[in-house]
């Protein structure tokens, strides 16, 4: 009999073995995975969660949608409870692990192929395992001029994975759920909804409108655990003529709220089109430095040694970049509307800067904000707040009181989005430590905690703070999603606890 | 007759190419270890995020354990990702590398 890692809830290791022998009965041997040193590299883990509460049962790779549907069929019979992951990387947020312990991966990164890119209407239609590099070397070995908007890990993720996680990036389709154009899901039952237009025989216009008829689906798919996404449609943005990206620098922190109030007018009124983001002075310092090379006492960097750091290499306080698209004729007016409102609340304008990110180049530079204390600690906490300057100074004097008061640095990089600001914050630590684990996660709670006292919800959460968050938003909201995973998915079978919906 | 089912072949040839995962990023679909290079290892190794590799004295052992298992910062790559056949090539390969030639475009 094998020793398994981890066993699903309620089954024993006997009905186990034997659902795993359907499973290669259905996959073939290599793609059903239950011993622990194939199962080790799906376990790397960067929150400061405890490992033995994320253990997977084993993975299951599909390659296709009958794969999936069959694999559903086998988990339904026995009650395995499957955890889909697309490339599973979600750094920062569990990566591949599930949110309890037991669960079986659903593997679908070998269900790979880019379906279609329609370079007229700027569409694409991929499978959870296309990665952006792929896709981005797609479009350039055909010359198809339009680009991609992908978050910091660009090159390894996926934008399935990564827009039914609700996640962003810096172009002006930022925001991923809102250029996503129709979704094939399997459900629990393993019938196939194509939602929007999708669901009408020979369909014209899967990918170019998004509502369909009768109520609009798409949204119970992201963040939930309500059937497998196995594809996804994406707008992609014409390549501009031109472009400049603009480096705005504010020196004092309490020039905070002018920046964040000018951003937004600037935003509202569709002169800057795309995501700002604006970097503390350690977010940019921790993109080339260290934090031994700064200072090696305990607690979080001294302001001053910070400072000076930061003035050496032509960093300020706050470092705010966005691009502004199109002919030389249409950047040089706005260029000149931009630079007058910044400047008139004390800003640095510089227009020849340079964000890989704006501008269609992948690259994994984030990165290396894992290299400013070492130890591959990283969970991100991200509060939303509305765009008003007041909003961000509160949580940025909170996040900074809470941080520091648990020895750790101020590492935020939010990003600005019209009407609300994504508050983005790495909270970097070494996992190796036990001690500054326990103290992450003891840090990690108090921000949840004090930020939601003051009204403030995070838009997305690691693994081990779903339930929590959940919580948070309400007993009312939670029965919903209750009610929607009892129809959807009467075994509970699929991602037990994603987003705090259970069975 | 003869011309236009030619060329009606010629189109399915096509069809059925673009069906096939383009520039694909999985096990037994790279193209060589250049390629996982470019698309994967050098926007870090090659892009002074992480330590350089081309030439590297690291054993091919240590390469292949770290890659499969990740180590700190550095993400853990899957079999259904990366099989043992293209890490160990992959590995050897570094070590093949001049040293210094490290940019990745």
């Amino acid at each position: 009999m094998t020793q398994f890692v981890a066993l699903p809830p309620g089954l024993s290791a006997a009905e186990f073995e034997r659902a795993l022998g359907e499973l290669r009965g259905l996959l073939g041997t290599d793609r059903v995975v239950a011993v622990a040193d194939r199962l080790r590299p799906y376990q790397k883990m960067m929150i400061p969660a405890p490992d033995e509460a994320h253990v997977p049962s084993g993975v299951v790779m599909a390659e296709s949608v009958t794969e999936v549907q069959g694999i559903l069929a086998i988990c339904n019979r026995y009650r395995i409870p499957l955890w889909p992951t697309s490339t599973g990387r979600n750094f920062g947020y569990g990566t591949s692990s599930p949110a309890t312990r037991g669960q079986l991966i659903l593997d679908l990164r070998r269900m790979n192929r880019i379906l279609e890119v329609d370079a007229e209407l700027g569409t694409a239609l991929v499978e959870p395992g296309v990665t952006y590099q792929q896709l981005h070397d797609y479009l350039s070995e055909r010359d198809i001029p339009l680009w991609l908007d992908f978050p910091g890990p660009g090159p390894i993720v996926s934008p399935l994975g990564n827009t039914l996680e609700r996640g962003g990036g810096n172009t002006p389709y930022g925001d991923h759920f809102a250029h996503a154009c129709g979704m094939e899901v399997v459900l629990a039952d393993g019938r196939v909804l194509r939602t929007g237009m999708g669901s009408i025989p020979n369909t014209t216009s899967w990918q170019v409108f998004k509502y369909g008829y009768g109520p609009y689906l798409d949204g119970i798919f992201t963040q939930s655990n309500f059937g497998v996404v196995t594809k996804l449609g994406l707008w992609l943005m014409p390549a501009p003529p031109g472009h400049r990206t603009v480096l705005v620098q504010f020196d004092a922190e309490a020039q905070l709220p002018a920046a964040v109030d000018t951003m937004r007018r600037l935003q509202l009124q569709r002169v800057i089109t795309n995501v700002g983001v604006m970097a503390t002075a350690v977010m940019a310092l921790s993109t080339f430095k260290t934090r031994a090379e700064l200072y090696d006492g305990p607690g979080p960097v001294p302001q001053p040694v910070i400072d000076a750091a930061a003035r050496d290499s032509g960093i300020a306080t706050w470092n705010m970049t966005f691009t502004l698209y199109g002919t030389p004729a249409q950047i040089a007016p706005n260029l000149a509307i931009v630079t007058e409102a910044f400047e008139a609340v004390g800003g640095r304008v510089n227009p020849d800067f340079h964000d890989g990110s704006q501008v269609n180049e992948l690259s994994l530079a984030s990165f290396g904000i894992l290299n400013w204390v070492g130890g591959g600690g990283l969970a991100w906490f991200a509060p939303v707040s509305p765009a008003r300057g007041s909003d961000a100074a509160r949580q940025a004097k909170l996040a900074r009181r809470i941080l520091g008061a648990h020895g750790f640095d101020y590492l935020a990089a939010p990003t600005l989005n019209g009407r609300d600001l994504h508050h983005l914050i790495a909270l970097v630590y070494n996992r190796n430590d036990a001690d500054e684990k326990q103290r992450a996660n003891r840090c990690f709670e108090q921000l949840v905690h004090e930020f939601a006292q003051h009204g403030y919800g995070l838009y997305r959460v690691g693994i081990d703070y779903m339930d929590k968050l959940a919580g948070i938003y309400g007993s009312v909201n939670r029965d919903v999603n209750r009610a929607i995973k009892q129809a959807l998915d009467p075994n509970g079978i699929l991602a037990p606890g994603k987003s705090g919906i259970h069975p | 007759m003869r011309g236009g089912r030619a060329s009606r072949r010629w189109t399915l040839l096509i069809a059925a190419f673009c069906a096939l995962p383009a520039a694909a990023q999985v096990a037994g679909q790279w193209r060589d270890s250049a390629h996982i290079w470019r698309a994967v290892c050098g926007h870090c190794h090659g892009a002074g995020v992480a330590r350089p590799l081309f030439g590297t004295p690291l054993p091919p052992q240590a390469i292949i354990a770290i890659t499969r298992n990740g180590l700190n910062g550095m993400p853990a790559f899957v079999t259904a990702q990366l099989s043992d056949h293209e890490l160990e090539r992959l590995a050897q390969w570094l070590r093949e590398q001049p040293a210094g030639a490290q940019e990745r475009d």
